[in-house]
């Protein structure tokens, strides 16, 4: 019977990637997959409890230019937690790209020129009774301030995961559901029996700084995919604790997560 | 002093809540909406005749334009007609009342809930606060929604329900208020029995005690009472007018609709629909601010956090639970993305988070000097936050949502007194039920308006679902503009913008009496007069 869970919630699990691959050309998927095998990597230094999980990460923007701000993010951590080796390996690199690479990250991040929010907020400005109180809820810092809320809970939302962004899809963005929506239980479970401890500590760290890169880039679609082994984890976390709960419960949603996730699967393939 | 400290801080609190609420009441936003106009005009009619404008008799739910309207909201309009007179704020200031007096019944609840203690206190006043500047509850406090007075009543019945807990004689009173609510809006059809079938499952021993029972027996006989009328029109085409529109379930099939609740539900608790797009809608949203302030998403975080680590919360504990999972249940059975009116009593269970959260903050901050710094910049952000909220309801909004206020038809009203009495006028209502408007505004007697326009008799008050369209107040026929023979005759014709356009103005020979524009400055309404010796 175990083995029988376990296979579907890794049949549940695999759905992300895997419509990845069904819904795209598999050579453009490269740089996803590749980021992908840098952050497994990365969260298995983590288990491992090494001081240099966060070494495989430089290697990101050179995949791709988006994954610039996360450097910025290790750096910025590195010097806080005192971590003179790993300062002075990201120090160099991150100068170096802050230069060379600004002209190239900024027309695909939230800083894209927007034309049609800077003329609205030039018409409103006339609406306020004195031009400091306009200035303050009306300046061009909120366009992409705007944006990066946007991106921001778009990335925390768990109808971006579960149900395809539905109700509010998002603009230029594939809007796959990457995880049947009966699996939800089992994340919100895994949540609640997370253990504070250096894992999940490093662990969390590592997903907002990935949370906040992401935020940043015009778009996110596909990228979100270095998500997914932290998704995987709470699951199988919140899985073996509802199982240790209740036998019967655990195998009702084991059934109904089966269900769902083949009706996605069967989805995709249409 | 000390004693009566949290009361003045309370005050204070309240007086805020009245400021952002009271200030423009009834000219922001400016116009009255159909719905608003629709229910005053109920009112009135009632007032004045004891029937609505159909003709039926205290209707325990209100015949209007598609669907019927809730009777509460309209019932308590009428006593405030004949003082402060038939317009808009009149229509609106049940809203902003009931707004108000939720303020103290949170803090009082909330206190009951937790038990009186220096904890208790601080959450019970953060709540008040984060309410009275809520966009959310202030959009609802300024205009015509019955959501507002239900989301009251709703508090109400469940205060008085843990009152009765000591004092068994209040079961009754809870048992009333909570009739009221009932009716009182769509949505509180669904919470009341889950909140009535939750409170009878946590306190059955204490309601069917020795001690108990007879106030118990007479609050279900009370209540039944007067929920009675409203279960008698239960089955009726008109009561199930709305349910069946917008229900998810009602267009067949589980396996879809099912997956739709869900993700509409959980999008109902999401931090982005809360904090950054609430409500798409243009009357049940403010501009550029969504249904919670940004820098409140880290409460919400850490008080969802805290509810189920921190076991100070006493009762408010199964509040919260109940509230968080109840609340988007009847929004979510809608196709809506994200409606802040039927969702509205989440706003509740989500600002005593953000309280609780606060005031955990508060309590870990052991230094002097980090308490009075947070204090500040805690004041600096409310202030933010009240100009943010001022600057979205009142500058904004009056400037991109006048014409979904149906702003224009009061200047309309006024220049109609000024036109020749001699002449018929015929408004255009294609694309809205004028009728209305010009009955509000012209304060049209309702005995008169029942007599021109029958359309249903009592009988058939709540099955018959026919409607007419052409509408007759004096003078004045609603009906579409028909160019041919309406510009044959001498008469006025109003129209919006698209109904009148300058093209037809000039082919035919039509003299522009008087152009309504929004306050945008794009043309809303224009009244003509027909030239027919041209015409011809």
């Amino acid at each position: 019977m175990n083995k029988i869970s376990l296979g579907v919630v890794l049949f549940a699990i695999f759905l992300w990637p895997i419509s990845l691959v069904l819904t795209n050309d598999l050579i453009t998927l490269i740089p996803f997959f590749l980021s992908l095998v840098i952050v497994c990597l990365s969260i298995y230094l983590i288990y491992r409890n090494s001081d240099t999980w966060y070494f495989p990460m430089v290697l990101l923007p050179l995949i791709d230019i988006h994954f610039f701000p996360l450097l910025i993010f290790l750096f910025t951590y590195s010097v806080f937690q005192r971590n003179k080796k790993a300062t002075l390996f990201f120090i160099l690199p991150v100068i170096l790209i802050i230069f060379l690479t600004w002209k190239n990250f900024q027309p695909h991040s939230i800083f894209i020129f927007d034309y049609e929010s800077k003329q609205a907020i030039l018409r409103n400005i006339n609406l306020y009774p004195n031009p400091i109180y306009a200035r303050v809820f009306q300046n061009k810092l909120n366009i992409p301030i705007a944006k990066f809320e946007n991106n921001f809970l778009s990335l925390i939302d768990p109808n971006n995961y579960f149900f395809g962004s539905h109700p509010h899809e998002l603009v230029d963005n594939q809007n796959l559901i990457k995880i049947p929506f009966v699996a939800l239980i089992f994340l919100m479970y895994g949540l609640y029996f997370l253990k504070i401890n250096d894992f999940w500590l490093r662990t969390t760290i590592l997903s907002l700084f990935f949370v906040l890169t992401l935020s940043f880039m015009d778009h996110f679609d596909k990228f979100d995919l270095v998500l997914w082994p932290v998704f995987t984890i709470i699951i199988f976390r919140g899985y073996i604790a509802l199982q240790k709960k209740s036998k019967l419960i655990s195998f009702l949603l084991i059934c109904s997560l089966f269900a769902v996730t083949l009706i996605e699967y069967l989805t995709l393939l249409k | 002093m000390k004693k009566y400290f949290p009361y003045l801080i309370l005050i204070l609190f309240i007086l805020i809540g009245i400021v952002v609420r009271f200030y423009k009441l009834g000219s922001a936003p400016a116009g009255l909406y159909l719905d608003e106009a629709g229910q005053g005009y109920s009112a009135y009619s009632i007032l004045k005749t004891g029937k609505d404008e159909f003709g039926m008799p205290f209707p325990v739910a209100f015949r209007s334009f598609n669907d019927f309207k809730t009777p509460v909201y309209i019932y308590l309009i009428v006593p405030l007609i004949p003082v402060f007179g038939l317009n808009a704020f009149t229509i609106r200031l049940p809203s902003f009342i009931f707004s108000i007096l939720t303020l103290p019944l949170l803090y009082f609840l909330i206190i009951r809930l937790m038990g009186k203690s220096k904890q208790s206190v601080s959450i019970a006043l953060l709540s008040v606060l984060f309410l009275a500047i809520s966009p959310w509850h202030t959009l609802f406090g300024r205009t015509n929604f019955e959501c507002n007075v239900a989301l009251f009543f709703l508090l109400f019945g469940y205060f008085l329900f843990y009152k009765g807990l000591q004092k068994p004689v209040w079961f009754i009173f809870s048992a009333l208020i909570f009739a009221i609510a009932l009716p009182a809006y769509h949505s509180e059809r669904i919470l009341v029995p889950l909140i009535i079938i939750f409170l009878f499952s946590n306190y059955r021993k204490i309601l069917f005690s020795k001690n108990n029972l007879r106030y118990t027996l007479i609050a279900i006989f009370l209540g039944g009472l007067l929920v009675y009328p409203t279960f008698r029109i239960l089955t009726t085409p008109g009561f199930m007018a709305r349910v069946s529109a917008l229900n998810i379930f009602s267009k067949g099939g589980w396996t879809y609709p099912l997956k739709q609740f869900f993700s509409l539900y959980f999008y109902y608790l999401s931090p982005k629909s809360l904090f950054f797009l609430g409500d798409s809608g243009p009357r049940s949203s403010f501009p550029e601010i969504s249904v919670f302030y940004f820098w409140q998403l880290p409460l919400y975080l850490y008080g969802l956090w805290l509810l189920f680590k921190v076991k100070y919360l006493g009762d408010l504990k199964k509040f919260l639970i109940l509230f968080l999972i109840i609340s988007p249940i009847p929004a979510a059975m809608t196709s809506d993305p994200f409606s802040s009116i039927r969702s509205l009593p989440l706003v509740i269970p989500i600002t005593i988070l953000m309280a609780v959260a606060t005031d955990n903050i508060y309590v870990h901050l052991k230094s002097l000097w980090s308490r009075r710094l947070s204090l500040a910049l805690f004041i600096m952000i409310i202030f933010w936050s009240v100009a943010k909220l001022f600057s979205s309801a009142i500058i904004l909004n009056e400037y991109q949502r006048a014409q979904y206020w149906d702003y224009g038809w009061q200047q309309i009203a006024e220049t109609i007194k000024t036109l020749d009495p001699n002449l018929p006028i015929v408004v255009d209502n294609a694309r809205t039920g004028s009728y209305i408007f010009l009955a509000v505004f012209l304060k049209t007697d309702p005995t008169e308006y029942q007599k021109n326009n029958f359309e249903v008799t009592p009988e058939n008050y709540y099955t018959d679902m026919k409607k007419n369209d052409v509408k007759v107040i004096g003078r004045i026929i609603t009906r579409p503009i028909d160019w041919k023979p309406d510009t044959h005759k001498q008469q006025y014709l109003i129209g919006d913008s698209l109904a009148i356009s300058y093209e037809q103005i000039e082919k035919n020979h039509l003299l522009l009496i008087r152009e309504v524009f929004f306050p945008d400055g794009s043309p809303a309404f224009r009244i003509v007069k027909t030239n027919p010796n041209l015409t011809k």
